[in-house]
């Protein structure tokens, strides 16, 4: 960190100035300072009351190890906050739980008088379950980004999730008719969905990654990771982790990560061996291990003018995440 | 005024950032702009709360403000506002670690011995209709795949009933050439033509059928269903935060452990086929043979005795009873119906 961007003074390049040097600019950078041990800790202690209070113990155990993950990131040498409560994913739970028995238990309780009925409301939660996908997406990421605090502003997702759910579904649709071509597409669409409508306090994200930019890295990243058996697969992501960084912007700071194939590879087999050889039960080393690589690696380089940033509502419900949750869909964060 | 120490606030309206000095006067934290004598907060003792972000650096809010925060790592402020800083856990990391790690262990134990009681409990109180949906469901997801003539259901059908089971009990024979029988909820029991094709003796059938009919009385698959679901529902909620990064999907493994239960389940459906055969007047040499004849024939374990491990116990308490045995026996099924049935499974591919 060099340049002091958080004292509020906005630094205007005036016409007829030299344009600022790339090395000069101001930079964020981002670290993880998470203790493998500590978050072993909080699984156990997460383990043991969830099975003590046969399941109920769940949003409570869930919220405690947000809260410490997102505790350790850190950016410009300020860390996050996690403000979401167990309280309110409690409540989420049993909004889920209303939701299931009108999709599930009402179908199979109408079958048992009319089985035409009963059916016909069967087909309808099935659909609906596929259609809710995205929302589901959605709003678990606008529950997220409302919880999510840092230099004292919260995050947050704005904008309509019906708009984001006729990108997912048509893209899916198109993907499917064009045998898998139109992937890329929609994943960068869906993705620069998402990123343009990440709002930090009353500041917006924005994305500008093209779709035939991301097409074309698709295709020779699928190409290439065919000829070559598959290895060319972790150059690929990485690409594609490059290129949607570089094409993220907030206020003038323009995100890249410094990441490699060979460092996708190497933390792919390690979270798989790691992982493997010990049922699971070294996943705090990993995790904490993979986190660290990847963030000290994410760089936000320009000026940001924190003192225009101010306070937004809090928004999203956390039935939204723990609808995510169940239907296995969460995006993270 | 008394000693000021240094802090990092944020006032939680904007994402500025200012270095301020921080003083402990009468218990309240006070906040100034540093080098300047301008009061940016006034936070009342009671209001504050206190969290160590790391060691050695405190965040302190006020509950009057909760987005506001300043964060320090004097220790004369940690000294002056002493008693409200949280204190540091009395266990060290290594302690906490052994409690929780034996107590989630020794529950997990507990739960996983107590399990198979409850499940039967639960089981024995799923509304028979209920099972019979599920089943049939199941059954219909694999209806593509029934092949059996009806004159071929019917002699297996009969072959069922004088075996004691219900008229009204649905059974079908399966395209596939593997050895292999198994149930659904509610009393369906499938066959494959591969069983019958290779069986030598309708008495074989009727052993594996008696077998099968024991799982169905009792509700072997339905406490295995409810078995699953209830370790599924707790090992979700225990670590489901984490199956994205565990190497071993948590069904896998449990159903690696239900073998046991299943071997269990095995001995007990053993005892009642031998008990339906010899009410039946069959003899149970059919049941022997058949599982004796199969691991030599394919060199390994076929399907039928993969999900129905017969070890050297099983097969010596089958041995034994047949030993035994003063019944007068019948064959399973008369010549023609055992033709039929040789014949009763019109392929589907």
């Amino acid at each position: 960190m060099t340049a002091d961007t958080t004292t509020g003074t906005t630094t205007d390049g005036s016409a007829g100035q030299p344009p600022v040097p790339v090395s000069a600019l101001p930079e964020l950078k981002l670290a993880y300072r998470g203790d493998a041990m500590d978050l072993f800790l909080i699984a156990l202690k997460n383990v043991f009351l969830t099975l003590v209070t046969l399941g109920i113990y769940t949003p409570w155990a869930r919220t405690n190890r947000r809260r410490y993950m997102w505790r350790q990131v850190e950016i410009d040498q300020q860390r996050l906050d996690y403000t979401g409560t167990g309280k309110e994913l409690f409540i989420g739970y049993l909004k889920l739980l209303g939701g299931y028995l009108i999709f599930f238990a009402l179908p199979k309780l109408v079958g048992r008088f009319s089985k035409g009925l009963g059916g016909f409301l069967q087909i309808v939660g099935g659909i609906a379950i596929v259609i809710i996908i995205p929302y589901a997406l959605y709003w678990s990421r606008r529950y997220l980004l409302g919880r999510t605090r840092w230099r004292g502003i919260r995050f947050g997702l704005v904008g309509d999730a019906g708009a984001f759910a006729r990108t997912w579904i048509w893209g899916g649709f198109l993907t499917v008719v064009t045998l898998g071509l139109y992937g890329s597409i929609m994943a960068n669409r869906v993705h620069g969905s998402l990123i343009n409508n990440s709002r930090y306090g009353d500041a917006r994200f924005s994305y500008d990654g093209r779709d035939r930019d991301a097409f074309r890295i698709a295709i020779r990243g699928m190409l290439l990771s065919v000829v070559t058996l598959g290895v060319y697969f972790f150059w690929y992501r990485a690409r594609l982790l490059r290129f949607r960084l570089s094409h993220t912007r907030f206020d003038r700071a323009v995100g890249t990560i410094d990441v490699s194939g060979g460092l996708l590879f190497k933390l792919t087999l390690i979270n798989l061996f790691g992982n493997a050889l010990t049922l699971g039960l070294a996943f705090p080393w990993t995790v904490t291990y993979t986190f660290r690589t990847l963030l000290e690696r994410v760089r936000f380089v320009g000026a940001i003018d924190f003192a225009l940033i101010s306070q937004q509502p809090q928004s999203g419900d956390a039935a939204g995440d723990t609808l995510a949750g169940a239907l296995g869909v969460e995006l993270g964060i | 005024m008394s000693d000021s120490w240094r802090g990092r606030y944020v006032d939680g309206r904007t994402a500025a950032v200012r270095d301020v000095a921080l003083t402990a006067k009468d218990g309240a934290l006070l906040g100034r702009v540093l080098d300047a004598n301008v009061e940016l907060f006034h936070w009342p003792r009671a209001a504050l709360t206190f969290e160590i972000v790391e060691p050695g650096v405190v965040a302190i809010r006020s509950r009057d403000s909760p987005d506001a925060s300043v964060t320090t790592v004097s220790s004369e402020a940690l000294r002056q506002l002493r008693g409200a800083v949280p204190a540091a856990p009395r266990v060290g990391r290594r302690g906490r670690a052994l409690m929780f790690g034996v107590g989630a262990v020794a529950l997990a134990g507990t739960f996983y011995a107590s399990l198979p009681p409850i499940a039967r409990a639960v089981a024995n109180h799923v509304p028979p209709a209920i099972e019979a949906d599920l089943g049939q469901g199941l059954s219909a997801l694999l209806a593509t795949q029934y092949c059996e003539t009806k004159a071929a259901r019917t002699a297996l059908l009969h072959l069922a009933v004088r075996l004691g089971a219900s008229p009204q009990m649905e059974l079908h024979i399966l395209d596939s050439d593997a050895d292999n029988a198994f149930t659904f909820p509610g009393g369906v029991v499938i066959v494959t033509r591969g069983l019958i094709d290779h069986a030598h003796g309708p008495d074989e059938v009727a052993g594996v059928l008696a077998h099968e009919l024991e799982h169905v009385r009792l509700r072997h698959v339905t406490i295995r269903f409810v078995r699953g679901s209830l370790m599924t529902v707790l090992w979700q909620a225990s670590v489901g935060d984490y199956t994205g990064m565990l190497a071993i999907d948590p069904k896998t493994a449990f159903d690696l452990a239900n073998l046991r239960f299943s071997r269990d389940d095995e001995r007990a459906a053993d005892q009642g086929a031998l008990e339906r055969l010899a009410a039946a007047h069959v003899s149970s040499k059919g049941l022997q043979d058949f599982l004796e004849r199969l691991p030599a024939k394919t060199g390994a374990a076929p399907a039928w005795l993969s999900s129905h491990p017969a070890s050297a116990e099983r097969l010596g308490h089958i041995r034994r009873a047949g030993a035994g045995a003063t019944n007068p026996v019948q064959a399973a099924l008369s010549a023609a119906d055992w033709d039929v049935l040789k014949r009763g499974c019109v392929r589907t591919k």
